[in-house]
């Protein structure tokens, strides 16, 4: 949170900076990918379908992209970086945005209509919502 | 047969709270007993005397969230019922909290699940209950007359 860690985290050693970057890159196209996800399962609901397997195959798509996340932010970790606003809330963050995604699919599964298109276009919000908080936790 | 009618003498006793939009309920209310548990633990451990108020406050707001979300995987009139009382003291609290966090800013020095009446969450601490309470009334029985 001090302002004089800002600056001399922003500037490293040009290694750390880019697995540091990587990590920016992987929040910010997870973050999209999410609300994609969102939108186009919305869309199915808006018709009265439920997800099929071509939203799945997104699902997955997306719930890989927090899995390479929770390694590449278990490995900043391990190489000794610090998240601004503390590690625990980083990893919980992690966690909870690899989760996110797949409870709503399982719970689409068993239920065949609009209603579990919808969930899943919640839960990619949701998601969307948790790379922001992320960025804040790692960036300050 | 026995079993059959066994099977049918349990079975419509309970309603179904978690079909179509009850679905969506349920994991919206899941994200925030996840959110609430987890969010108010930390801070209780790590640094309760910073705000001891808040962070007992969203610690109250997980348990409640985690009892309706309970009632409605549940299903059944009882819990149906247990679940509309849960809500209506849901909504109070996330009006009365927000009121208060906006009145006397002081008392807060940190924010609680249910400060400035949701907006951390994107106002889902507000609109919950609300939407929930539409739900369990649309989820009468039919047979009461309603």
């Amino acid at each position: 949170m001090g302002p004089e860690g800002v600056g001399v985290r922003a500037v490293g050693v040009s290694g750390r900076n880019k697995v540091a970057a990587m990590l920016d890159v992987l929040t910010l196209v997870t973050g999209v990918a999410a609300l994609l996800l969102a939108a186009w399962c919305g869309w199915a609901a808006y018709r009265d379908q439920p997800t099929k397997d071509w939203h799945f195959i997104g699902m997955a798509v997306v719930t890989l992209l927090t899995l390479v996340q929770l390694v590449v932010g278990i490995v900043q970790l391990a190489r000794g970086e610090k998240p601004e606003q503390g590690t625990t809330i980083f990893v919980a963050y992690l966690l909870g945005s690899f989760a996110c995604v797949p409870a709503a699919g399982f719970l689409s599964l068993g239920e065949r209509t609009r209603w579990g298109s919808l969930t899943v276009a919640a839960s990619g919000v949701v998601l969307a919502v948790l790379e922001v908080r992320l960025f804040d936790i790692w960036r300050g | 047969m026995a079993a059959t009618r066994e099977r049918t003498r349990q079975e419509p006793r309970r309603t179904r709270l978690v079909g179509g939009p009850g679905l969506l309920l349920v994991w919206l209310y899941g994200v925030m007993v996840v959110g609430a548990v987890s969010r108010s633990a930390y801070q209780i451990a790590t640094e309760f005397g910073r705000a001891p108020l808040a962070y007992t406050l969203s610690a109250l707001a997980g348990l409640v969230y985690g009892f309706i979300t309970y009632t409605l995987v549940r299903g059944g009139e009882t819990a149906r019922r247990a679940a509309l009382v849960c809500c209506a003291a849901e909504l109070v609290g996330v009006l009365t909290i927000g009121t208060w966090t906006l009145v006397e800013p002081s008392a807060f020095p940190d924010a609680t699940v249910w400060s400035e009446y949701g907006m951390g969450y994107l106002f889902i601490p507000v609109l919950l209950p609300l939407t929930a309470l539409y739900w369990l009334r649309a989820a009468r029985p039919r047979t009461a007359g309603a």
